[in-house]
């Protein structure tokens, strides 16, 4: 086995040596194992549609996020070994991009191990409630056309009371009363339509024969009372009325307590709001997480990368000057106040480190320090340009709560993620290898 | 090519420390060693590191394999023809073959010759037994021995060494400087080598070329030969210095002391032979006994 992986080792180092020091070899089982461990998690947990917070859910999380953290530790200590710019000293790798992109790649396929258990736990909840409601839905429309149809015994048609704000027929629901049937406008996405006009429809009597058989099987599901068990004998008491001489409508007035009918219509809606309210307040607020964390975590490589790949003492007077900069930009920032004036503050920073970074042609430690912070500076740059794109947009969608956030970074993140590590490759040239190449 | 590396007027100053490196000439021709040597604080370092091109000199005329680089792609192209091994080492880790392979995958040498191109290596500097060993499995000789190999594999043309046998015990060092003189010897492989150390007359061993610095200046640069002058100077540590003392005195000679040593110079008309034979027939017991006419040593 140890010869094995010694052959498999050999043959990767020598046919690709710059995915050899990321080492896929060694860290891609690893991530298999971790997520496989992650998607056990997420099956095993039991789901409750009704409750918020699932149990357990939380802590094994962590935990995963704790085993993936040791993952990233040994990853990390291997890049700092065998960086091709460490260890080489100044020799000019070209292909060495190549390393880059796997690092960041490999980063962020870590940073979604501790999400996995969720978004499996989530999927199966999804799955759970769009069976039972297909089920109910189904349903109640079946106990819904087997009252609709019928005439009651004084032979007269129940009419539809049509609400006054006229909703589109598609959007109506019936609601059963002894006396009447009322139509109401429905507040969320299930849909019931059946008629478009006030006289019942007409069927045949085999197919009202199926109804009522359909009605009577759904009925008894729900423990439904009902007079009568016999289709036929439903068909017969109920004398068809035979408007055109041809066709059938009938009353299948049979129900002991229509208001059963109802409470599972209820119980049907209620489920519906639950689950929206589920989706809304706990599936949303997971995704706006994990993009989030995701950013966090290109940023978070990104700075890795540059740790690894930069002298020491390059990063660390980058990471102060920036700091110092941010701290000199957010004191002026509260002495203009103006949000605009602001944003031209943070815009005419980003310049300034962009020219004193690629403008002269020394490579001294401004010049450096001004490289690697212009590469940290493209997310913020990238986030304050899709901000402005944003506000628009926002106010044309006319968002007034908290949403709004939620909503941005849901769109701006993937896109300030992708834009940051490609823009990387037109700075990578200048940051990483002149700099190492020029003496200082 | 003429030169491996030549520049003319190399200036670096460091305004805190106010030093002063002021070199007049260096050149560097294939298939030469040469050492640089001089007291701690002398510019050794910052030299070897300006030629490395590790540090930029403020003021100086380079020309790196007939070529002045300008740009970075210039320096690109240097870096892949030179190489330099800093006094301290920088750990690496796996083992020596896999560092070689890595090194070898690296330098785009086709997988077919790879195995080929490890083979000669490990056997020039006879570590074949040692491939499969790791940094912390073998000794500071043994280490820059492995970093050689790493290094060779690239096949560079300059090679800039700072102190590389600083750490190393006088077995390891002769071999180390063994290792070195036997790569400048093929012709098919043009190989400039230069190196600093406190090791004078090991260096001076296999140096062709001498560099010696002094307050950041050099003072001597050149072949060591043509240090050698009519009179010859000797550099003695005897058991009883009285003895010696009162028999230069007899004799006429001038000597300087140097720490627990007398650096004599003799007049034309005596050799060092001579001299020796006179010391012995008074029977003053020596203890070392070296003739650095044509050494720098005299030069400190």
């Amino acid at each position: 086995m140890k010869e094995l992986y010694k052959k498999i080792d050999n043959s990767f180092l020598k046919n690709n040596p710059f995915q050899w020091i990321i080492g896929w070899h060694k860290f891609l089982p690893l991530f298999f194992i971790l997520a496989i461990i992650a998607v056990c998690v997420g099956f095993l947990i039991p789901t409750k549609i009704y409750t918020y917070s699932p149990p357990f859910l939380e802590p094994l999380s962590f935990f995963i996020g704790f085993l993936t953290l040791l993952v990233f530790v040994l990853f990390v200590v291997r890049q700092i070994r065998f960086n091709s710019y460490r260890i080489h000293y100044k020799i000019p790798y070209k292909k060495s991009i190549t390393t880059y992109f796997s690092f960041i790649l490999f980063i962020l396929l870590l940073a979604i191990i501790p999400f996995i258990p969720m978004e499996v736990y989530n999927y199966r909840v999804q799955n759970k409630v769009d069976s039972i409601t297909t089920d109910l839905k189904e349903d109640i429309e079946t106990l819904n056309s087997s009252t609709f149809f019928f005439i009651d015994n004084n032979n007269k048609t129940y009419r539809y009371v049509k609400n006054n704000k006229s909703p589109a027929i598609d959007k109506l629901n019936i609601v059963f009363t002894d006396s009447s049937v009322t139509i109401n406008k429905l507040n969320y996405p299930f849909t019931y339509y059946y008629h478009n006009n006030d006289l019942p429809i007409t069927i045949t009597k085999n197919e009202a024969l199926k109804k009522i058989s359909n009605f009577l099987k759904v009925a008894k599901k729900y423990d439904i009372d009902i007079a009568e068990s016999n289709p036929n004998v439903i068909f017969n008491k109920r004398k068809a009325y035979n408007r055109n001489k041809e066709k059938y409508s009938y009353n299948l007035l049979v129900l002991k307590n229509k208001q059963q009918v109802y409470n599972i219509k209820n119980a049907y809606s209620n489920m519906l709001r639950n689950y929206q309210k589920y989706e809304g307040d706990y599936i949303m607020h997971d995704k706006y997480i994990l993009f989030g964390f995701l950013f966090f975590a290109t940023i978070l490589a990104l700075l890795l990368w540059i740790f690894i790949s930069v002298p020491f003492a390059d990063f660390g007077f980058a990471v102060l000057a920036g700091i110092l900069i941010a701290i000199f930009v957010g004191i002026l920032a509260v002495i203009i106040g103006s949000e605009t004036y602001i944003r031209f503050l943070l815009y005419l920073v980003i310049i300034a480190i962009f020219l004193i970074a690629f403008m002269s042609k020394e490579n001294s430690l401004l010049t450096r320090i001004m490289k690697i912070l212009s590469q940290l500076l493209i997310p913020v740059f990238v986030a304050l340009l899709f901000w402005e794109y944003f506000d628009k947009y926002s106010y044309k969608l006319n968002y007034e709560n908290h949403d709004e956030l939620y909503y941005f970074i849901r769109d701006a993140f993937p896109i300030v993620i992708l834009l940051t590590i490609v823009s990387t490759v037109f700075l990578y040239k200048y940051i990483y290898r002149n700099s190492r190449m020029l003496p200082k | 090519m003429q030169t491996i590396f030549s520049a003319t007027d190399i200036i670096k100053k460091y305004k805190k420390s106010n030093f002063i490196l002021d070199v007049a000439k260096v050149e560097l021709k294939p298939n030469t060693i040469t050492g640089v040597v001089g007291e701690n604080g002398n510019g050794k370092t910052t030299l070897l590191n300006v030629i490395a091109g590790n540090i930029k000199a403020e003021s100086s005329l380079f020309t790196y394999f007939d070529k002045t680089p300008t740009t970075a792609n210039n320096w690109i192209a240097i870096r892949e023809k030179t190489a330099f091994i800093p006094q301290r080492i920088p750990r690496w880790y796996g083992s020596l073959r896999q560092n070689l392979l890595l090194k070898a995958t690296l330098e785009n040498i086709p997988k077919a010759k790879i195995e080929n191109e490890l083979e000669q290596v490990l056997t020039f500097l006879n570590l074949k037994k040692y491939a499969h060993l790791k940094w912390s499995e073998i000794s500071t000789g043994y280490r820059l021995r492995f970093e050689l190999a790493r290094i060779l594999i690239g096949k560079p043309q300059l090679l800039v060494l700072d102190e590389p046998i600083a750490n190393l015990d006088i077995n390891a060092q002769q071999q180390f400087l063994s290792d070195l003189k036997s790569l400048t010897i093929s012709k098919d492989y043009p190989i400039a080598i230069i190196l600093s150390s406190q090791q004078l007359h090991e260096i001076e061993t296999v140096a062709d070329e001498m560099i010696f610095m002094k307050e950041g200046k050099s003072i001597f640069s050149g072949n060591k030969d043509s240090l050698t002058s009519d009179r010859s100077t000797i550099e003695l540590l005897v058991e009883n210095t009285v003895e010696l003392e009162s028999f230069l005195k007899i004799k006429n000679i001038e000597f300087l002391k140097r720490g627990v040593y007398y650096h004599i110079e003799l007049d034309n008309s005596i050799t060092s032979n001579a001299f020796l034979k006179d010391l012995i027939l008074h029977t003053i017991e020596i203890s070392y006994y070296r003739n650095i006419s044509n050494s720098t040593k005299k030069l400190f």
